[in-house]
This record gives structure tokens, sequence and C-alpha cells, in this order.
């Protein structure tokens, strides 16, 4: 995993580097440090990261704009900071993960493993995605999102209206800042359950899910008992 | 409005031209020296000296005076008293030496004599002694006033058709006014001419005790709730015109000597003079009118000339009203163009008073000054009462806001971005080295510990917020790993700060400026003359790019909001990068003498 550090407070920059190396051991496969998340803007576009560790102070316009530009990115963002009260906004914006200042180990280790668990998910819920449009930050509603369709390393949001916005995290990191009510229905798919209006089974373990705009969406064999028994349930 | 001023002028000038002297149609005669005879219906005066009925001689006597009455078989029609209106509709006025025999009215039958002398007499009806006005003598000492006002039945035998003789012997040894002795008299109906009397003193009765209760109840406002000029004033204004309608009463009151009748009037129109000053003189700081200083001394020649200018006091009266609402009204139409409130309920209360003054004749019985003047006050309290809860609301306000700042003081040191960081600092510190944590922990407690004892004043000494300063920098130097110092130049250790003031600034520094080679610099200068204070604060470091603007952040809202509250408008504070860094400069005026130091 390829970590990046954004804190300007040294001791505590010191201190993220130690747990982390504790924490992810061999995982880990490489580890930066910087002052604030503007100066970042270049190593990350040079050498991806999978993980951010963010001290973010979001009162306030900058705040809000950089932790858009950061949460529209490829990889995950966790946020350190000492202003808990921030946290519920952190998540709407669909960060994985918000460490309250002062921290342990432990709670830094809960956070990290969101993401090196399977199907590891978010510790609140999206309320929007960002998407990068035109070099600019864009926040498109979670409630709008019928589905979102794997595409290598992007992710497409399909909306209630039919269009369509690339987002740049994989599928797999989308869903895990997805609210509950989506639902992986295929390798490629995670769908709204709320927006599914049948399913369907065809021969030779061909499945299909009908959304009720008529749309159909190819079901993963294996996942398609499960999806079965959530709808009924 | 012009119109309106012409339209004053007019009135006045018709007021004051409207008392010109009437000639008498009896012709009344003198005869200096005393002689029981004289008194005689029959006694031949044909050669007694001829003077006008204003014209007795004064401080003389025993002397006596003689006219004759005619009872005329057409009566003139009885011409009303107190009729010496101008305003709404012009009367004829009743001419005091127009000694005509009047016509009888239904059920009340010229019965009586209705005198007013001001002197000492004895006085005969065709020979007949009817009545006297104390003892008439050779001198002041023989002398003993009488009266002034005297009413007495003629006997219906003695009233008959044909000539009648009337014959005063007087004397006037305690005569006051500047000017010779006049005779009021005329025929009458006794019980209506006495229930006319009767009630004469209730319209002053009436404003002397409303006048009484008005100012002292504004006094008792003034000494018991809060002294405000205008209580004072209205209360003086009240008490004054109490006087006034006092003095007015006293005359129906009381058998006073008439010696006595010219102080009082004295007295009454001196009243009127104070009454007259003051009430536009409390409308002029009411509305704040600028130069009130020198309009006033315009106003006292006017007053004056109310006080010595005329003859009569009725006269006197009429213009000291009249000069005191045009005043009023003056201020008021000034007050409507400069869009005060209230300035028409003045100008419409002058106004009225200007068409009722002097209406019906009694310049001193009617209570037009009464009603002005109550109107007056009670405008006056309506508006102090509205201030009144003004001031309450603002040192309402004044409080709250107080009890925000030392919340957001307290706030800011507990606020999560500084605590929190600081105690992860401390963690990290104990795991690693254990002795800076000590250092640190014990930086923290002495920043708390200076935040605990300033956090309820307004004001610290200098010295204080420096040590506060200091031990924030400790910590913050700590925590970023940065040498961050604070140094104080020509500072007076002594001066007061509002708590917190260059400790947010220090923290604005911190956030904003970038370290130069491992070091944050701080330098407040202070430079001081009389009543003045600058204070500079400079970070030396350097500016983050695109730096340009002053940030109004909450913290530098909280440094205005501070100082607004400890030298209202009296400072000034200017923010922006210098050469190596950044300034910011803070100026506090303060009047000589004002010690803010708590």
């Amino acid at each position: 995993m390829r970590v990046l550090i954004v804190e300007d407070e040294p001791l505590i920059a010191r201190r993220l580097e130690r747990f982390t190396r504790e924490i992810l051991g061999a995982r880990l496969e490489s580890l930066h440090l910087a002052s604030a998340f503007e100066e970042a803007g270049a190593r990350i576009a040079e050498t991806p990261i999978d993980l951010l560790l963010l001290d973010l102070n979001l009162s306030g316009r900058d705040g809000m704009e950089l932790l858009g530009a950061a949460v529209a990115q490829s990889f995950h963002t966790i946020i350190v900071s000492a202003n808990l009260d921030q946290a519920l906004k952190a998540f709407e914006y669909g960060v994985i993960d918000f460490v309250p200042k002062p921290f342990t180990q432990e709670r830094l280790a809960l956070a990290l493993a969101r993401l090196t668990e399977r199907d590891g998910r978010s510790a609140g819920a999206a309320k929007f995605l960002a998407v990068r449009k035109h070099g600019k930050v864009q926040l498109v509603p979670v409630d709008r999102v019928l589905y979102a369709q794997g595409a290598g390393a992007y992710a497409e949001l399909v909306l209630d209206d039919g269009t369509r916005e690339l987002h740049d995290k994989t599928l797999e990191k989308l869903h895990a800042l997805l609210p509950p009510s989506f639902e992986r229905i295929h390798k490629s798919f995670v769908v709204r359950m709320s927006a599914l209006k049948a399913l369907h089974a065809h021969e030779g373990s061909q499945y299909e899910a009908e959304l009720r705009n008529g749309l159909r969406l190819p079901i993963g064999r294996t996942r398609y008992k499960e999806l079965r028994e959530k709808l009924q349930g | 409005m012009r119109n309106l001023v012409r339209a004053f002028f007019v009135i006045f000038a018709v007021a004051v031209s409207a008392r010109a002297e009437e000639p008498a149609t009896v012709e009344v005669r003198l005869k200096l020296g005393d002689d029981p005879r004289y008194a005689r219906a029959d006694w031949d005066d044909h050669d007694w000296e001829i003077i006008p009925p204003n014209g007795f001689p004064e401080r003389a006597g025993p002397y006596w005076v003689r006219f004759h009455l005619r009872r005329p078989a057409q009566p003139a029609k009885r011409v009303e008293d107190f009729t010496t209106g101008w305003a709404l509709a012009p009367r004829p006025r009743y001419n005091y030496y127009n000694y005509e025999w009047p016509s009888d009215e239904p059920g009340a039958p010229i019965d009586a004599v209705v005198l007013n002398p001001i002197f000492s007499f004895e006085f005969y009806w065709d020979g007949r002694l009817l009545e006297r006005g104390g003892v008439v003598g050779r001198d002041r000492a023989s002398e003993i006033p009488g009266p002034v006002d005297h009413m007495f039945r003629v006997p219906p035998e003695l009233m008959g058709p044909g000539d009648h003789a009337v014959a005063i012997r007087l004397s006037s040894h305690h005569y006051n006014f500047p000017w010779k002795p006049v005779l009021a008299f005329r025929l009458d109906n006794y019980d209506s001419r006495a229930l006319s009397e009767a009630r004469r003193p209730f319209l002053p009765l009436v404003g002397a005790g409303g006048s009484l209760l008005l100012g002292a109840a504004c006094l008792a406002m003034a000494r018991f709730v809060e002294r405000r000029r205008p209580l004072v004033w209205c209360g003086t204004l009240g008490i004054v015109l109490s006087m006034f309608y006092a003095l007015v009463a006293f005359r129906w009151l009381y058998n006073a000597p008439y010696s006595w009748h010219r102080p009082r009037l004295e007295l009454t129109i001196g009243c009127l003079v104070i009454v007259a000053g003051i009430l536009p003189w409390v409308l002029a700081e009411h509305f704040d009118l600028p130069w009130r200083r020198r309009w006033f001394l315009l106003l006292v020649p006017l007053l004056a000339m109310g006080f010595f200018g005329f003859m009569s006091h009725e006269n006197r009266a009429f213009w000291l009203t009249r000069v005191m609402l045009l005043a009023a009204g003056a201020i008021a139409v000034w007050a409507i163009r400069r869009k005060k409130s209230g300035g028409w309920a003045v100008l419409i209360g002058a106004v009225l008073g200007l068409l009722v003054v002097g209406n019906d004749g009694r310049a001193l019985g009617n209570s037009t000054l009464f009603v002005v003047v109550s109107g007056l006050v009670i405008f006056v309290l309506a508006t102090m009462g509205g201030q009144m809860r003004a001031e309450q609301r603002r040192a309402r306000e004044a409080a709250v806001a107080a009890a925000r700042l030392e919340i957001e003081l307290l706030k800011k040191n507990i606020q999560p971005h500084f605590l929190m960081n600081t105690l992860t600092t401390i963690m990290e510190v104990i795991e690693q080295e254990p002795k800076t944590a000590v250092a640190l922990i014990d930086a923290l407690a002495g920043e708390f510990r200076i935040l605990a004892r300033v956090s309820g004043e307004k004001l610290i000494p200098l010295e204080q917020e420096i040590d506060l300063c200091r031990a924030h920098l400790r910590i913050m130097g700590m925590r970023r790993g940065v040498e961050c110092s604070l140094e104080a130049r020509e500072v007076d250790m002594t001066s007061p700060i509002p708590p917190a003031l260059f400790h947010t600034l220090v923290e604005g520094g911190l956030t904003h400026q970038i370290p130069r080679a491992g070091r944050l610099k701080f330098v407040l200068e202070g430079a001081y003359r009389p009543g003045h204070a600058r204070y500079g604060l400079t970070v030396h470091g350097d500016n983050p790019p695109a730096n340009g603007a002053i940030r109004e952040g909450t913290g530098l809202r909280y440094v205005k909001a501070r100082l607004e509250e400890s030298f209202a408008g009296r400072w000034k504070l200017v923010a922006g990068p210098v050469r190596d860094g950044w300034q910011t400069v803070i100026e506090i005026n303060q009047p000589p003498g004002e010690s803010g130091s708590s």
C-alpha cells in the first residue's frame, strides 16, 4: 500500500508515520510526508497512492474544497483531525474514516482495516460523490445515483436521469463509500436496491436484474441467491 | 411654511395693537381736599377739574372724585366682559372706563356696582355711603389699604330713572404702579356677576394643581428613578407654572390689600418669563438644536421686552406667551426640516396655542399655558421613555456582547484545533521523549493559568498579555519544531489591553506565516504619547503566496470586538504585509485622565 501523510505538525506526522508502519508492516509499499495537501499534489500526480492520511481544518470554504479535491481522486482518504464536529461533513463527502485527535495506534489500525480487509466499508455513508470534470471537482448527490459500473481503474456513475459521470475510484473503492442501500450485484455493477424492479433467471445460470426504468443489468452467479434473499427479506 | 410664519406675524401685530385706549363717555371730576359735603347728591361740582378715568392723582389724598350716571330710557346693549379676542372671531371689547348704564337682562336687572380700585375709598351713591375699601388717610401711616375687588348692591330706591351722582373719597398713599391710578367701574347684576366671579379662580387653580403635580412627578422621577436633564427642566417648568397659576388664583381667593396688587402681578409675569424661557430651551435640547445658547440669547431681549415693554400685565402675558409659542414653533419647523420625530406634534401644539391664547381676553386666568406645557411635558416624557428603553436595550446588548467575548476567549483555548493537536503532540512525546512531554505540559498549564486569570477581565496589563503570548509560543514552538519568540520593544508593561488581543494576532501569525530558517519571530513595539498608544506587532517570516488582502477571520473579528468594547470608536487597526513578514498596527486614543486599567 502506498500512503501519503499530510500533517503540518512534525511530531504528529512522526506519530502517524510510526503507527502506519507498525500497522501495515510488510504491506506498506511506500510512505511519504507532506505539510500541506497543496504541496502533495505534484507528488500524487507522479506516483499514485492508495491512501491519504489528511489533517484538514474543514471549517471554511478552503477546507471543503480541499476535501472535495481529495475524495475525487482514485485513492481513499482518512481524515485525521482535531475537529470532531466536522466528521459528519467529511463522511458525506466520502472519506473512508475520520480519526479524531488525539489518537491511539488502535484507532488508526481500525481505520486502516477498512481498506485492507475484504469488503471493508466506510465508517459513515457518503452523501455526495466528488467527480473531476474539466479539471474541476463536482459533487454528485448519492441519492441521484442508480448504479455504478466498473471500468478498469475508474467507475461510471449512472444517474436517475440517465447521465453518466466518470469517477476516478475503482468500483470496489466506490462501493466502500456508498451507503448500505447499494449492493454489489456483479463484479462490474453496484446498484441501488430501491431501483430494482425484478430479478430474472434465464437458462444456463444467466441472471438479470430489471430496474424500474426498464434497464437490465447482469447479476453475478455467486451473488444471485444472496440478492434474492435480501429483496424478499 | 413661509405663509404660516407670515400669519404668525400678522396675528402678532393685531394682538399688540388691539389695546388702544378708548375715550370715556362720562366726565370724571376731581377735587383735591376733603369735605364730607362733597358726597352729597346735589353738590355742585361743575367747577371741579375734569380728569381722564385713568388719570387719578397717585400717592395723594384724601381727595374726591365725582361723576354722574344717567339711567337712560333706552339703555345701551350690555357688552360682555373678557372679550379681548383677536383670533377666531374679533368681538367688541368691554371698556372699563365707559361708565354707561347697561340694559337689564330678563331675570337679571342691574342692581350692583363692580369696582376695582387700587386705592382706599369711600363710595357714595346719591349721597349714601354704599361701600368702603380700607381706611382713607392723609399719609401712608394713616391710610389702611383695602382690597382691589369690590361688588355691592345699590338699594332699589336709588336706581330710579334719571341722574345719579357717584362720589368717591379716596387716598392712594400705598399706590405703587408706575402710572396713575384708574377706576375700573361698571354696573351689573349682582347674582350673575357673583357667579362669574366665583368661577374665575377655577381654571387657574386647575392649572396650579395640575402643574404642581406634573412638576413634582418629574422632579420625583429625576430624584428617585434617573437624573436626566429633561426631567429636571420639566419639573422646574411645572413648579414655576404652578406658582404662576397660584399667583393668578390668589386674587380671587384672598382679599389682599391693593398695595399687594402690583408685586403679585410682577411675580406672576416673572414666573411667566421663566416658563417662556424654559419651554423653548427644553425643546431646543430635546431636538439637539445647534448653537442653542446663541439662539437663546436672541430670545432674551424678547423676554425682557415682555417684562418691561408693556404697561398692562395682560399685554405682557400675551406677549410672553406668544414669544414662547413662536419660539417653540420655530424650533419645531427646524426639527421638521431635519426630519426629527416629534417636530409636527410640537408645531401643531404651538399653532393651537397661538390661536387660543388671549382668545377669551383673560390673559392670566385661562389655562392655555397649562395645556400647552402639559402637552410638552408629556411629549418630552414619552420621548425620554423611548430613549430609556433604547438605552436599556443597548446596555443589555453590551452585557451580552461582553459575555460572548468572554466565552469566545475561553473557547479559543479549549477549541479542538489547539487543544487536541497539543494533546496529540503530548501523547507522542510521552512515548518518545518524556522530558519534553513534561515541559510541554508545563507550558500548556502556564497558558491556561494566565487565561483563567484574565478571562473575566475587560482590560489587563500588557505584561500579562505578553506572558500569555509567550506561553502560547512555547507550546506552538514545541509542536511545530520551530523556534518561536516574542520580543517586546519599548512597551509600557502596565498599559491596559483587552485580554488575548495580541495572543489572537500571534495565533494568526502562527497559522498564516511560514517560518524562515526554522524561526518565527514576533516583535511587539510600543509608542506612547499622552492619551494615545500605538502598538505594532510584526511577525518575521515568509508570507504565503496569494496573501495580499487582510484576512478578516474569527480572530480579527474578536480583536476588533474587544477594542470596540473597551475603546468604542477610539481605536484603529491596520494590517498588511511588510518587507519581511506581516504587521498589525493598533492605535488607541484614550481621553486624558481615563484609566482603563481594571
